[in-house]
């Protein structure tokens, strides 16, 4: 948009501005300090310490016609040099040039000799700063002089008709001529203490107004070419101003900030708020302001290698500038750099919260109606006074996007309805992984019995696939942990048959909701005790084989009620069997009733065909099939090979299982990267601590401690210190784990030299003293101490406190009363 | 899950270049035209101000924090070829140090992840790079690459310290890698690397038909990969990816917009980034399995499209929008 609309100004100006003129430049042989224009502009005469030159203007390039610095060495004196330069605007043949030795010269260019100087004013005690010709009274010249005064020069006389004198003797930096049709007898003067004044040139003996434009000296004003009350200063204080000396005292309007001393201001033609602009050091560059946006220049003209002194405009579309770099430049005003455009108008950032927080460019209502006012107002100037519009209209606006508090999603189905919108905000959300990171237990409970917890906690924030590999997880190491500890967690992936009893059907149901896209069925044949018991002393007996292992996997919801304490369940009745299950929650630290009631959805698979009912009596074949699915959901395509096996595992299982045990914790260490490499860190990282050994030493160290050290920063990120010692604690690295045993040393000082004691804290290396010795024994106190805090004696722990118990004192007679907490 | 628009009134009187929020998310800077930084307490959801930092003497481009190790530390640059950085100290901000020793327009500020210290990067549109750091006695160090790019730099970012090959490196591992990518008025993305204290470019990576806009280095967060997104004034932003041992970079266009793409950024994990462009919309974009870079996410962020989603209060998401007055 901002790009066509730059287009659209290029393409106007194009038709507007003049075709023929071209950028082009001249090395006048020296730094130059001003110039002026003739009255038809076709000539420029440039003026400097060593430079006087008058340069013709052509189409395409600068012609230096004549030196006025000429005439033999001698004689060329300060005279020559100027500080000023102005060209009569009615006589093409006069200039005017002010000297610092106070000196204003006039220069008859008609004269046939080799020197054009006509005559010397030398009225001025202090150097001169400007001379102006009126612009219609062709004969009067006045000049403003660091000595503070300025003075009106008649040329036909050869005299000073009036000075003019400010009230105190400040030094006088700039004059101006009104523009002749606003303002015949009028001028203002800018002084070095900041003060600008009008006056009439009928009235020496004071000034008609008087205000203080800057707190800094003002270097420059100019006249608006159009508005008679429009008066711009510019000066030290980098700024540049824009008043209204119609109104009194006079109304500030505008305030440009430039970024150095202003040097010179000159109003652009035709354009009512451009104004151009050098500074006096440190920016080389020619800038053009609009008023109205007064921090970023309309348009810039780089050129110039060293700062610019002058600038003069041609046309609306050419300006001219000297420098101190000895170059006269003449610029085209459509070949101008603009600092707007490449602007960059907005901004984007993501914050930890997952917040897109942007910065972006407003259109405003304004625009729009402004420009149709143009349109049927100026009718032509409208397609040039657009740009400036779109470059005045420059407001931004800032939205953050949050995620907020998830909402209720009792819906059963929520997760269906999700709008991609949702999901996506769920994706850069940090919501989920806030509450993962509270809720997750990394230690304290069986591996398996810790999978099982992080998968409810996973699958409570909608993390379904990340809950499923918990599961997994789970389902692949619980078996060994059993085999050693005799006690494990059926993870919740339970189908129970038809003729096992309803009320424990439905407790189920609950435990298998958090894995409501991925159902394992395992066929269980409890009809009554005896089975089950049956069951448990099998296990017992084959506690070393590996069949055993199996059958944990479908013991666990059995053995599990018996809780962490390592016993084997015999049953002893169907109530006791019923309320098993109700055990493990409670066990789990996970209430089976706050799962996401949605997941209950994919419970159809229990009525399907997955489990006939007369290959029900085989315990052996559950088991296998507990087994083969896992597999299958981890890896489906490699390990298809169980569903053969399905049916006959009860005979092969042993030899099923020694060939893919070794798989597993491959595939566990494959899927821990995977979710690394995602970016899931967190999943990646609480996996490796909940297996633990399991899976440690496939994983090799540095990636390891790059993950750990990734999730601890993060962890600080959210400022979840606790979590993150945690974190320090059960990473198994040295490199992770002495991040929390480092600046954990507090050293006692020495009470006589006051210096740190790193050694120990009884002998000071510079005093060679013992120091905070017991005041019972006078022994150096070599482990516990305890000192009182009024008076700083102490001792050993033991002593101190079978003192105590008969008095109140100091045991060092300091006669203070100590006190211990 | 929901988003929430709000609006932040932030008075600045221009065009707002940069908003930043800091390491914890509690903490809004925006910095403007007007030559002003505003800084707003985001922690309770509400946009609270806390401080007007002025200082610059021209508008101000670009901001970034400091790692909170170095305390609330904040570094701006702008117009006024100054570089300054910003520290809060009991709850007043002053001036940290100031840095001028650029020609032209200092573009883009970049702090090194805080493994490396104190150091700052900032690209400048005299075509040079400064690399800042502190030894935290007061005393500043520069560095300047001079003619990073022609015409001029315009955004910097520092790759993460645990750059992914250095897990294979065994020996470099003492020194975590240095290294920044740049981008400038070129064309060019181009990467840094210290050399023996002094940075030599690593690799130029030549795609974008334009000037280069914005570019990001992602976290690596577990990723074994280096992932660098730019944007460009040729619409479109481009991904690159090394695979962290090789030397060879390969280029994958996310996306040609039908506009300027301005910035890139990547979120906390590195697996979502959001590109802001031209038409004032903002995408979210998020790597499938396969490698494909999917939008997940247009929010508009035009005035015109806000207001169309307030109305249309039958999508829950949207049906909350709050405007702050500040």
């Amino acid at each position: 948009m901002q790009a066509a609309m730059h287009n659209m100004t290029k393409v106007v100006q194009d038709k507007v501005s003049p075709t023929h003129n071209l950028p082009m430049s001249i090395n006048c042989d020296g730094p130059v300090n001003a110039m002026d224009m003739n009255k038809d502009m076709s000539k420029v005469v440039v003026a400097g310490r060593q430079v006087f030159k008058i340069i013709e203007v052509e189409d395409d390039m600068f012609v230096e016609t004549s030196n006025l610095r000429v005439g033999k060495p001698k004689n060329i004196n300060l005279n020559y040099s100027a500080a000023d330069v102005a060209w009569n605007h009615n006589d093409e043949n006069m200039l005017a040039s002010a000297a610092t030795n106070g000196a204003v010269v006039i220069w008859n260019l008609s004269k046939q000799v080799k020197s054009k100087q006509e005559f010397v004013f030398m009225e001025h005690k202090r150097s001169v700063n400007r001379v102006v010709f009126h612009n219609s009274e062709a004969y009067q010249l006045l000049s403003g002089s660091q000595d503070g005064t300025m003075k009106l020069h008649d040329l036909r006389r050869k005299q000073v008709t009036l000075t003019f004198m400010g009230r105190s003797s400040e030094s006088v930096r700039d004059i101006q001529f009104c523009p002749a049709n606003l303002g015949y007898f009028s001028f203002a003067a800018a002084y070095e203490n900041g003060i600008v004044q009008i006056w009439d040139m009928r009235r020496p003996d004071r000034c008609e107004k008087h205000f203080t434009a800057h707190n800094e000296p003002v270097f420059a004003l100019d006249w608006h070419p159009e508005d008679k009350h429009w008066l711009a200063t510019a000066g030290r204080d980098k700024m540049i101003k824009v008043w209204d000396i119609n109104k009194q005292p006079a109304q500030l309007l505008y305030v440009v900030q430039t970024i150095a001393s202003v040097g010179r201001i000159k109003w652009r033609p035709q354009r009512r708020y451009h104004i151009a602009n050098c500074s006096l050091l440190l920016d080389h560059n020619v800038n053009v302001w609009d008023v109205r946006r007064p921090y970023i220049p309309f348009a810039c003209f780089e050129q110039h290698k060293d700062v610019a002194t002058c600038v003069l405009w041609k046309d609306p579309h050419i300006l001219l500038s000297t420098g101190k770099d000895y170059m006269l430049h003449q610029h085209i005003f459509q070949s101008a750099k603009r600092p707007g455009d490449f602007v960059i108008p907005s901004g984007v950032d993501i914050s930890i919260h997952g917040d897109v927080c942007l910065a972006y460019k407003e259109r405003t209502a304004a625009v729009k109606g402004k420009e149709a006012g143009k349109i049927s107002m100026f009718g032509r100037k409208t397609s040039q006074s657009r740009s400036e519009l779109f470059f005045t209209q420059a407001n931004s606006s800032l939205a953050v996007f949050q995620q907020i508090a998830e909402p209720n999603t009792e819906d059963e189905f929520a997760a269906q309805q999700m709008s991609p919108t949702q999901l996506a905000s769920e994706d850069v959300s940090m919501t989920s992984f806030l509450e993962l990171a509270k809720k997750y237990r990394l230690k304290g409970l069986t591996t398996e019995e810790l999978c099982r917890h992080n998968s409810a906690a996973a699958a409570a924030v909608d993390k379904y696939q990340v809950a499923q590999t918990w599961q997994i997880m789970g389902n692949i190491f619980c078996t060994k942990t059993s085999s050693t500890k005799s006690t494990s967690l059926q993870v919740p992936r339970i189908n129970v048959t038809p003729n096992a009893p309803m009320d424990r059907q439905d407790v189920e149901k609950g435990k298998a909701v958090s894995s409501p896209d991925n159902e394992v069925e395992v066929v269980r044949s409890d009809n009554d005790k005896e089975k089950n018991g049956e069951i448990s002393t099998g296990t017992d007996s084959d506690s070393d084989g590996e069949s055993s292992e199996f059958e944990k996997n479908q013991l666990a919801d059995i053995a599990s009620g018996l809780g962490h304490n390592g016993d084997f369940f015999f049953g002893d009745g169907d109530n006791e069997t019923l309320s098993y299950p109700l055990g493990i929650t409670v066990q789990g630290g996970e209430d089976w009733t706050q799962l996401p009631s949605e997941a209950f959805q994919p419970r159809h698979e229990i009525t399907g065909p997955a489990a006939p009912p007369d290959r029900l009596d085989h315990d052996s074949l559950m088991v296998a099939a507990v087994e083969s699915d896992a597999v299958a959901v981890m890896t489906p395509i490699e390990e298809s090979e169980p569903s053969e096996q399905y049916l006959n595992l009860n005979i092969d299982c042993s030899a099923f299982h020694a060939g893919t045990v070794l798989d597993y914790t491959s595939t566990a260490v494959d899927i821990i990267c995977c979710f690394a490499e995602q970016g899931d860190i967190q999943s990646a990282v609480s996996m490796l601590i909940v297996l633990g050994d399991h899976v440690r030493s496939h994983i090799d160290g540095e990636s390891q401690e790059n993950w750990f050290m990734s999730y601890i920063d993060l962890l600080s990120r959210f400022r979840l210190w606790t979590i993150a010692s945690e974190v320090i604690a059960l990473s198994h690295l040295p490199q992770v784990m002495q991040l929390n045993q480092s600046s954990t040393s507090i050293h006692t000082a020495c009470p006589h030299c006051m210096r740190t004691m790193e050694r120990s804290g009884w002998l000071c290396d510079r005093c060679k003293s013992v120091v905070n010795m017991c005041s019972i024994c006078h022994c150096p106190v070599k482990g516990l101490a305890v000192w009182c805090q009024g008076c700083c004696h102490g001792g050993h722990i033991q002593h101190i406190q079978d003192w105590l118990v008969g008095n109140i004192l100091c045991p060092e007679g300091c006669g203070h009363m100590c006190e211990y907490t | 899950m929901v988003s929430v628009i709000s609006s932040v009134d932030t008075g600045h009187e221009d065009m707002i270049h940069d908003a930043q929020l800091d390491y914890y998310g509690t903490k809004l800077a925006t910095c403007s035209s007007d030559r002003s930084i505003k800084l707003f307490d985001v922690s309770s959801g509400q946009q609270v101000p806390i401080a007007d930092l002025r200082g610059h003497e021209g508008p101000v481009w670009q901001l970034c924090w400091a790692h909170p190790m170095y305390g609330s530390v904040l570094a701006s640059c702008g117009y006024d070829r100054k570089v300054i950085i910003w520290k809060e100290t009991n709850g007043s901000w002053d001036k940290l140090y100031e840095y001028s020793n650029h020609d032209s327009s200092v573009n883009s500020v970049c702090f090194a992840p805080h493994e490396l210290g104190l150091v700052l990067a900032c690209g400048s549109s005299d075509g040079s790079i400064s690399v800042i750091s502190t030894t935290g006695d007061g005393n500043w160090d520069a560095k300047k690459i001079n003619n990073a790019h022609t015409i001029g730099c315009n955004a910097v970012s520092w790759a993460p310290s645990t750059s992914p090959n250095a897990l294979f490196d065994q020996g470099a591992r003492q020194q975590p890698a240095k290294r920044f990518v740049s981008g400038g008025c070129d064309n060019l993305v181009k990467i840094w690397r210290e050399e023996d204290g002094q940075w030599v470019e690593d690799q130029k990576l030549e795609g974008h038909s334009d000037w280069v806009r914005d570019v990001a280095w992602a976290p690596s967060i577990g990723l074994p990969r280096n992932v660098i997104a730019t944007c460009s004034q040729d619409c479109r932003v481009i991904i690159w990816t090394n695979d962290g041992t090789s030397n060879h970079w390969t280029s994958r266009v996310l996306n040609k917009f039908s506009d300027v793409v301005w910035h890139v950024s990547w979120s906390v994990t590195g697996n979502i980034l959001a590109v802001s462009g031209g038409d004032n919309k903002v995408t979210l974009w998020k790597e499938s399995v396969e490698g494909q870079w999917t939008c997940i996410s247009d929010v508009n962020k035009g005035q015109g499209q806000i207001t169309d989603q307030r109305s249309s209060s039958v999508e829950p998401n949207y049906n909350t929008r709050r405007r702050l007055d500040l």
